[in-house]
């Protein structure tokens, strides 16, 4: 009989000197290299970035979905194989969420919930395909970065993610609540209300600390609370259909001269904005290491910092590549990010990487700080799996996303607005293969529509949906600590991690008030010798 | 960034924001009523909530104060056609609560042929009925076949199918 896991079995949270990153020698490396490049796990590659980005296309299939379904066909492969397939329909999903959000701003994955801001606005005005291709580059970008930090920094980055305590994700949190800011500009009332109705929205149901059933009406339905996916689809999705309909004008905008995938105009944007695309990997990388944290807070920060360091912020949100840029870089940043406290101590960083942790124990694989050693030829022959599979959304994306792109342009309107809704249904339904998902997905699609029409904006009330049940467990958990150790302010500012994100918290949340005050006074400056 | 009113077919106009009071006074409402839920919830279950409705019913008794006080605001207008509008709420509506009455496929084909008269501008003859309606079915039926035998989905069998 197995006895009980001693403490001293389980893998330790410290990185053992035996096994520290200096193993990457390219040299060592170079049998990896090839193992990958096999044609068997080239195949596995693309094929599984071609499913993922299909999957990830469809409003309501979400790349846990993608891997969930498809991990069993990876039990019958030796584990370097499954593992590089699962990683490709993963990065693939991620990435397959962008059309979705750019061509009927709809996020196909939660992950793609900042595309929409900008890559929507592109697509109306007849940059749809500039879009998908900016999209495309940024999710190669994104996720090579990731992958590298996956193959070099492993150890040492995993330990940011026991580094973050209950204080830090209540301030991460925050920091991607202070978005409501940049998107309410003009409005701002309007959008700390819609944040609240959405922080309100997450309440429901049972609560995560605590255990207490809040206001669920008496309703077994609302239970298990509002399902960010089916809100997603309902707050986005719906109010476009609803005034898709009332008007003969086209969905798109189509460019008089169509410039086909528009590659270099989208690389010469990528040159210029290297340092946004640089900026947004490392913060999807770092984001995605934080187990729980995911693709949709990662695109959501990075979004924010693009914006807030922008020569031109006004101009996000109005369909500005450079946030396109930074939304899809740091989601699929996240997918290396997300395995590095996987695969180094056994914590799934994003939810797809837990059904990945659960195929790994399947296979016969101890995640752990002895992985790199102990079983590294299939670790380092899936990570350049995962560099193959990311080179290899190029062409699939590129060639996926101008077919997507000419279908919504080409499918008349009428044909359009029964597909888009049908998508909505089975997509919010495929979530919890639950009709009461629909309801609330159509419900609060008809509720966003009335908000969004006396401009009451979707984007906050999705922020508060999502943030809230982070914001809230962080908080209360912090609060419970910080009161038993009497040190309540300690615990919330004291902490230097926390501290530095409460900073730039703030810093987002007044940026954009002192440069208009700067503006301002330039203006005023320059205007006085008329005056005079 | 502008405020985020992205939707399709409304005129923006500098106006008094009624609908914007009206909806303020029901999140106050809401914000009461979540005060009022949460006096039946454990200090740590109710401490967000609280602070939540707080925050909603001070920045909705402002939001009627600054709508009150005149200052000019943006309501939005809608233009197009407010009959297809509500036709389509109607018919999704009727589509979601048929779904496990009818059956998933049944009610789905149902409700894509009447949205494709709503949506339909171009006026019918027999190809572009054949056509649209040929569509209907190959996207409804491609999808049922992809998520039902694909992925194993299984959607509600109902009266039908």
């Amino acid at each position: 009989m197995v006895g009980p896991l001693k403490l001293a079995d389980q893998p330790q949270p410290t990185y053992p000197t035996d096994a520290q990153p200096e193993r990457c020698d390219p040299v060592d490396l170079l049998p990896y290299i090839l193992q990958a490049l096999s044609p068997a796990n080239l195949g596995l590659a693309l094929a599984g970035v071609v499913i993922g980005t299909i999957i990830g296309a469809l409003p309501g299939l979400s790349a846990t979905m993608a891997v969930a379904v498809l991990v069993p066909f990876t039990f019958g492969m030796n584990p370097a194989s499954g593992l590089i397939a699962l990683g490709a329909i993963y990065t693939g999903a991620i990435y397959g969420g962008s059309f979705s959000a750019i061509l009927v701003n709809t996020p196909g994955t939660p992950s793609s919930i900042a595309t929409t801001f900008d890559g929507f606005p592109m697509a109306r005005r007849g940059d749809g395909n500039l879009a998908v291709t900016l999209a495309t580059l940024a999710s190669v970008i994104g996720g090579i970065v990731g992958a590298l930090f996956l193959l070099f920094l492993s150890p040492p980055l995993s330990m940011v993610a026991l580094a973050f305590g209950p204080p830090e994700y209540f301030w991460l949190a925050v920091f991607g609540l202070t978005l409501i800011s940049a998107l309410s500009v003009g409005n701002l009332l309007k959008g700390l209300i819609g944040a609240c109705f959405g922080l309100f929205l997450a309440t429901i149901g049972v609560a995560i600390v605590g255990g207490d059933t809040r206001f669920t009406l008496d309703s077994p339905f609302l239970l298990g609370g509002v399902d960010v996916i089916a809100a997603l689809i309902g707050l986005y999705c719906i109010p476009v259909i609803i005034d898709l309909v009332a008007t003969p004008d086209p969905h798109l905008r189509v460019a008089l001269q169509d410039g086909g995938f528009r590659l270099g105009e989208a690389a010469a944007l990528c040159r210029r904005s290297w340092f946004n695309l640089l900026r947004s990997s490392v913060i999807g990388t770092l984001v995605g290491i934080l187990p729980g944290a995911g693709g949709s807070i990662a695109s959501l920060v990075a979004y924010s910092e693009a914006r807030r360091s922008a020569r031109h912020p006004e101009r996000f949100g109005t369909g500005e590549p450079d946030g396109v840029l930074a939304t899809e870089s740091a989601n699929n940043a996240t997918v290396g990010g997300g395995f590095i406290p996987t695969l180094v101590l056994g914590i799934p960083g994003t939810p797809p990487d837990a059904v990945i942790l659960g195929a790994l124990l399947v296979q016969g694989i101890r995640t752990g700080p002895g992985l790199f050693t102990g079983q590294g030829d299939i670790v380092y022959t899936f990570i350049f799996g995962l560099l193959v599979a990311t080179l290899l959304m190029l062409p699939v994306g590129l060639l996926i996303g101008r077919y997507a792109y000419q279908a919504i342009i080409a499918v008349p309107k009428a044909v359009l607005v029964p597909s888009v809704a049908f998508l909505t249904v089975i997509g919010s339904f495929a979530v919890h293969n639950n009709p009461d998902d629909v309801t609330m997905m159509f419900a609060l699609g008809v509720i966003g529509w009335i908000l969004n029409r006396f401009g009451f904006a979707p984007s906050p009330i999705v922020l508060g949906i999502i943030l809230g049940p982070i914001a809230e467990q962080g908080f209360v958990q912090a609060w419970l600590i910080g009161s038993a150790q009497n040190n309540l302010l300690g615990m919330f500012f004291g902490r230097p991690i926390s501290a530095t994100i409460a900073a730039l918290a703030l810093l987002t949340l007044v940026y954009p008030l002192i440069v208009g005050a700067i503006g301002k006074r330039k203006t005023s400056t320059q205007e006085m010798p008329h005056e005079g | 960034m502008k405020a985020d009113t992205r939707v399709s077919g409304t005129k923006v106009q500098p106006t008094r924001d009624a609908g914007g009071i009206v909806l303020a006074v029901l999140f106050v409402l809401l914000g009461l009523w979540m005060i009022w839920e949460s006096a039946d919830m454990s200090a740590l279950g109710a401490v967000f909530p609280r602070t939540i409705a707080a925050v909603m019913i001070l920045c909705s008794l402002a939001l009627v104060v600054r709508q009150w006080l005149h200052f000019k605001a943006r309501g939005a207008t809608a233009d197009g056609s407010t009959f297809r509008r509500v036709a389509l709420i109607l018919i999704m509506g009727i589509w979601v609560l048929l779904l496990s009455v009818l059956g998933f496929f049944a009610s789905s084909l149902l409700a894509f042929f009447a949205l494709l008269v709503v949506a339909n501008y171009d006026g019918w003859n027999r190809r572009r009925a054949f056509q649209y309606g040929g569509a209907g079915v190959a996207v409804v039926g491609m999808c049922y076949l992809i998520f039902v035998r694909l992925l194993s989905v299984p959607t509600p069998h109902g009266l039908l199918f």
